[in-house]
Order: structure tokens, then C-alpha cells, then sequence
């Protein structure tokens, strides 16, 4: 399976955009992960629904955004109206937090806005609104399995639909408030998001994504990954080489694990 | 897309019998006196409760994924056969060659729920509570993978009231691609505060029996269901018998309008439609039958059946119901409950009433009036007559304006 990456999104502490990414990459600069993102407001949004947007919907929304931006400004002449897959673990945890919460109070009261927030397709019922696209879009949640199941079902999307897909993955901590004692991993947000077109053969500024199943068991990658903790930051390395893959010094396979004892192999040419 | 196996547990019972003698009888599993109404006494509304789930115990490797979801999604597996007959296809292709992919909405939220009430510190809960493998998004899958020993592709579809009715479009995906053999698809939602209160809070609950379709129809009945189907490409005649049903178009769309108010007349669902029939390969006036989404909901139905009517034309003699009557609406389960009905339906010839329906809404009446739709008020039993079954339609629309249409199709009629 075949896809050529047509444009990338990238949002987290200490990276602005795929974009810096790539040229901190080439001087081999590392992030700073003490930078917070920036602060972004979803102005393609009608006034109304911008302001109902929580802090998880504009992490996908952002990183959303700057994928489709670059793709619209290399590609005018292709319908922007794309099918979208957004692939989070656990959606906004602050919510469900204060949703639960306020269940267990004595006169339980729920905010109607918080309600229909709360959906895992929030982030793309907004974008769907604000960019009047009534295409197929799709919200799933795979955990520690996000880029394979997130590449393998973008990749077949655009196969079957015959057009490029907008995929967003992006995770976040799990809010304080939520009542889990583990401590967690990491306390950085990580999103990225990719147009790939399986459809048709296209000129492109990325490379091509090849995938394929396989059980072998992958070799521990020895590069170290500042975001480890969420599974969207699992895509690190692979974005990683995307960056270096024109100054030639990248070329080697990536495992990301589909399901128990099952592996998806990436490779880029 | 072939279906080899399914299984449903909802309000009705578990399996085809109870369901087929609910229709047969006109028996409503909607109640306002089950357990669950005990958790809250200030809602007065009708629910759509599967008796005993609560005490449903799972196998000793599976324990930490215990919550009413989990629950749920086990005593459905269990029901029918259907973890032998996915246990079969395991044996001849193998676990990597076997995917699945299942909706919810809310997941094990009620776990969480219940920490906060008890206001549980964290010493307490910290033994038994399992973030990860109740309320985390993907639990339902990690946990039917784990009950099935399936090893191939899998994940949680949450578009909200749309999610169970998308998964038939991940499993053609998967099984065109030539990547699995089968696919376990389904759906599990189970009753939780925060859906009853959050419908609640958008004065979407009916305090009596939900009428879908009825000019006095003012809101939702929330219930619980778990279904699950195998599919295949392929028929295996010797070791599973298949069903005459297969699933021939599934669309998807998207509203594009607002957040939690469908579109007036019913533009993405027409999307959805229209992409569902022209994978099936027919005319929407070819569509023998059509089950709604049917909410109850003042606004859902006006803007469904303004969707339906629009693209009938003046010869279409469809039937057209609501289901929600018998199960109530089961959010995240609805698209997967109703489209076993629709299976069920096919396999019987039958086709249920529009449960609670005394008035049908005159506005409704007015668009339908352009065609030839009509909506069953008793139990139609269509063996030995000269009506039948042949394709019939599954309508499945969620929150943030998500749409799925699904088309099943019977190979020969007697």
C-alpha cells in the first residue's frame, strides 16, 4: 500500500510548525519543550463556534489547519473539500472530567456546550462547519496502535474514496482532574497531521509512504524521542526522517505496532 | 459483504427470538422503572435498560476491563454462538487475519462516574480502577480483541450516535485491501449519567415513551445495546452457516451545519443516502424499506424524513419506521442494533410497527405526500404476499453532524 504525503501539520511544545521542525532537523537543533504552543484561535470558524472551542478541539484544529493551508498552496487546482480522519486516544479528559464531576453532584447539571463537546468527533464536526466540507469524516481512538491503524486506515480511505485524506492525530495528557493516580509519561501535547493521497501519482515535496503488515519483531530505534508519553508523539522518528529525507541521510524502515504481535512497516522512497 | 455471524443484546432480550417476538407482539423494552433510574431520581423519562448487566463477571484475564460497556460487550459475544463462530474463522486464517472494529460513544465513562460520586480518594480506588481499560476511548476494542484472540487491525470508531454504522465502511476497506479474511464490526454504548444528563441539559429527553415520528413526539429514550457481526467476502458453508443478507452500499457524510442540530432538510443525511445506494448499485426508489434514525427528536425526524422525501419520487412505495420505540435510542449501538433489525427483517420478511406512533406529524404527512412512503403502524408479515423485502436501508446520524447510510440486500426472495 502506496501513498504519496502531499502536505504535514505539526504542533507541540517548542515546535511552531512542520515547517521549523524541518530546518531544526538540518542544523540538528533540538525542540525546546519548556516553549508552550502558541496560542491559536480557529478563525475559519463562525464567531459562535470559535469561542465554544476547547484547548483539545484547537489542537486538532490547528494542526489541521496548517496541513490543509500548505496543501491548498501547493495544489489550487484540487477540490480542498477532503475526507478527514482525526485519531485521538482519549479525547478532552477535561471535560469528561468535569462531567463526571458534576454528575455526582447533589443537583446534577451538565452544560449543553460541554455535552456536545464532550463527542470524540467534536474536533471534526468544527472543521467540517468551518471549512462547509460535507465530506466523510471519521473520529477514532486506537491508544498505544494510533499510527499504524491512523496511516493504514487514512491510506485505504483515500484508495476507496479516489482522493487525497486530511489525517489529524493528536493527543494530550489526561487532565489533572481526571482521577487516575499512574503518573503519566508525559506531561507534552503532541499533534501531527498529513494529506495522503493513495488515489493517483503526484508530484510532490514529501516522499512517498509505503506500508505493509508484518510480525517481525521491530529493532529498538536508538534515536531518543522528547515527546515519548502519548501515542501521537510515537510518529516522532518518522517525522523525523521525512524532514531529512531530500538531504538524503534517512532511508531506513519504521515498525509502529498495528495490534498484539502485529506490525505495520513504513518506508519512505 | 457477506454476514456470517451476528448478535444483539439490547432492551428486547438477547438474540433474534426475544427480538422477533417483541416486534410480533408490539412489545416496547422501554420501561421508567429499571435499576438504572435509581441513579437518577431527578430525571423522569422512560429507559432502555438490559437487565443484569451489572452482574455480568468476566474471564480472570480479562478482569481489569471490567465495567457495565465491558460487560455488556461480553454477554453479546457470548449470545448466538458468536464467539465460536469468530473462534472458527481464527483457526482457519489465523488471528493476524481477522479484524476489528467496534463504535462507542461514551466507552466506560460510568466507571468514572462512579470514583466521583463515591468521592473515592485515591488509595481507595487505585486497586480496582483501571483508566486505560474502562473509560479510555479504545477499551471496547483492546477488550474484544483480548475476548476474541484477534490480532489483526483494530480500532474504536466515536462519531457519537453514527459510530456502529461507520465500521461497515472500515470493513470493506480492510477486506477490499486484501489485508484480513474477516471482520468482527459492532457496537456497545451502555447507560451512563452524563449521556442522561447531557440530553437532558439540550432538552432532548422525553419525560414519557419516545414517539418517534408523532406530532406529540418531544425527545429521546436513552438505552443500551451491544451488537456484533462477522463478515466476510466469502462463504463457508461447512463449518458456519451464512445468513441469505449480505451488506451491499454503505455511505458516509457530513452534515456540515451545526454541532448538535441536524440540518432542517436533511442535506448530509441526503449525502449519506445517495453514497450508500450507489455502492449497492440502485435507485433510492428501489429501497424496499428504510429504517430511521427516527430520535424522537422534533428536529431529527422533521429533518430526516425531509432528507428521505426529497430524494423519493413520486412512484416509491417504501416503508419507512422508527425502531427506537422497542430499545430506545442506544446512541453508539443504534447504527449496529438497527442494521442487524434490518438483517432480521430481510431473513423474516417482516417489518416491525413504529412503536407508540398514534398521529403521525402532519408536516411529516405533507412531505411524505409526494411519494408513496408509508409507515407501518402494526407489525407487516409479508410471507405469502406479493410485497417483499429485497434491499433496505439503515439510517444512523450523530452529534457534530456525522451521517452513515448502510445497505442490506437479500440475494432471493421466495
Amino acid at each position: 500500500m502506496k501513498a504519496q504525503i502531499l502536505s504535514i501539520g505539526l504542533t507541540a511544545p517548542g515546535l511552531v510548525n512542520f515547517e521549523t521542525f524541518k530546518k531544526m532537523m538540518l542544523t540538528n537543533q533540538l525542540p525546546d519543550l519548556s516553549k508552550a504552543i502558541e496560542k491559536y484561535s480557529p478563525t475559519f470558524l463562525p464567531a459562535n463556534e470559535r469561542r465554544r472551542t476547547t484547548a483539545t478541539i484547537q489542537l486538532a484544529l490547528k494542526t489541521a489547519e496548517e496541513a490543509l493551508v500548505s496543501f491548498q498552496q501547493a495544489y489550487p487546482e484540487i477540490d480542498a473539500k477532503l475526507p478527514v480522519l482525526f485519531v485521538c486516544k482519549d479525547g478532552d479528559t477535561l471535560i469528561s472530567a468535569r462531567m463526571c464531576q458534576a454528575v455526582s453532584e447533589e443537583e446534577p447539571m451538565i452544560s449543553p456546550t460541554q455535552f456536545h463537546n464532550s463527542v470524540h468527533n467534536a474536533p471534526a464536526g468544527y472543521w467540517m462547519i468551518g471549512q462547509e466540507n460535507q465530506a466523510p469524516a471519521s473520529a477514532i481512538s486506537v491508544g498505544e496502535y494510533a499510527i499504524a491503524n491512523g496511516l493504514l486506515e487514512a491510506v485505504l480511505q483515500s484508495q476507496s474514496y479516489g482522493k487525497p485524506v486530511l489525517m489529524v492525530i493528536y493527543d494530550l495528557p489526561l487532565d489533572e482532574l481526571m482521577p487516575v493516580d499512574t503518573v503519566q509519561k508525559s506531561k507534552a501535547p503532541f499533534a501531527f497531521s498529513m494529506i495522503l493521497d493513495a488515489s493517483k501519482v503526484i508530484e510532490s515535496d514529501y516522499p512517498l509512504l509505503s506500508l505493509s503488515l508484518t510480525q517481525d519483531t521491530p529493532f529498538k530505534s536508538l534515536k531518543s524521542n522528547p515527546y515519548t508519553g502519548v501515542p501521537a508523539a510515537e510518529a516522532y522518528p518518522l517525522l523525523q526522517s521525512i524532514a531529512l529525507y531530500q538531504s538524503g541521510h534517512e532511508k531506513s524502515d519504521m515498525h509502529f505496532p498495528l495490534n498484539r504481535n502485529n506490525f505495520i512497516k513504513v518506508s519512505l522512497g | 459483504m457477506h454476514i456470517i455471524a451476528s448478535t444483539l443484546v439490547s432492551a428486547l432480550g438477547s438474540g433474534k427470538k426475544p427480538h422477533i417476538d417483541a416486534w410480533t407482539e408490539g412489545k416496547s423494552g422501554l420501561s421508567q422503572e429499571t435499576n438504572f433510574h435509581q441513579q437518577m431520581p431527578e430525571i423522569i423519562t422512560f429507559l432502555g435498560e438490559v437487565k443484569g448487566v451489572e452482574s455480568v463477571t468476566l474471564p480472570k484475564a480479562l478482569e481489569a476491563f471490567l465495567c457495565r460497556n465491558n460487560q455488556l460487550a461480553w454477554k453479546t459475544l457470548q449470545t448466538e454462538g458468536f464467539n465460536n463462530k469468530v473462534e472458527v474463522l481464527i483457526e482457519k486464517f489465523g488471528p493476524n487475519r481477522i479484524g476489528l472494529v467496534v463504535g462507542t460513544s461514551t466507552s466506560g465513562i460510568a466507571t468514572t462516574e462512579d470514583i466521583f460520586r463515591h468521592k473515592l480518594d485515591a488509595d481507595s480506588y487505585s486497586d480496582s480502577y483501571c483508566y486505560q481499560k474502562t473509560q479510555q476511548m479504545d477499551s471496547l476494542a483492546q477488550f474484544c480483541c483480548q475476548a476474541l484472540n484477534i490480532e489483526g487491525p483494530s480500532f474504536v470508531i466515536s462519531t457519537a450516535c453514527s459510530s456502529s454504522a461507520k465500521v461497515f465502511a472500515v470493513a470493506q476497506r480492510w477486506l477490499n485491501a486484501g489485508i484480513v479474511d474477516a471482520v468482527v464490526v459492532g457496537g456497545v454504548d451502555s447507560l451512563c449519567l452524563t449521556t442522561v444528563h447531557g440530553f437532558n441539559a439540550l432538552g432532548l429527553v422525553s419525560p414519557t415513551v419516545c414517539k418517534p415520528l408523532d406530532e406529540s413526539r418531544d425527545g429521546i429514550n436513552i438505552g443500551e445495546a451491544g451488537g456484533f457481526m462477522l463478515l466476510s467476502h466469502a462463504k463457508f458453508s461447512d463449518e458456519t452457516s451464512s445468513s441469505p443478507v449480505e451488506i451491499a452500499g454503505v455511505g458516509e457524510s457530513s452534515d456540515a451545519y451545526h454541532i448538535s442540530t441536524p440540518h432542517p432538510e436533511g442535506e448530509g443525511a441526503q449525502l449519506a443516502m445517495l453514497a450508500a445506494s450507489e455502492q449497492a448499485n440502485i435507485g433510492i426508489d428501489e429501497l424496499d424499506y428504510i429504517n430511521l434514525h427516527g430520535t424522537a427528536t422534533p428536529s431529527n425526524d422533521l429533518s430526516e424524513v425531509s432528507g428521505v422525501s426529497h430524494l423519493m419520487s413520486e412512484k416509491s412505495s417504501t416503508w419507512i419506521s422508527s425502531t427506537k420505540g422497542f430499545t430506545g435510542h442506544t446512541l453508539g449501538a443504534a447504527g449496529i442494533t438497527e442494521i442487524i433489525f434490518c438483517q432480521w427483517m430481510l431473513e423474516e420478511q417482516m417489518v416491525p410497527a413504529n412503536l407508540n406512533l398514534m398521529n403521525l406529524d402532519s408536516i411529516l404527512v405533507q412531505k411524505l405526500a409526494r411519494s408513496n412512503i408509508s409507515v407501518p403502524l402494526e407489525a407487516l408479515h409479508l410471507s405469502g404476499t406479493n410485497r417483499k423485502l429485497q434491499y433496505v436501508m439503515s439510517n444512523s446520524f450523530g452529534f457534530g453532524g456525522n451521517n452513515a447510510s448502510v445497505i442490506l440486500k437479500r440475494e432471493s426472495v421466495e
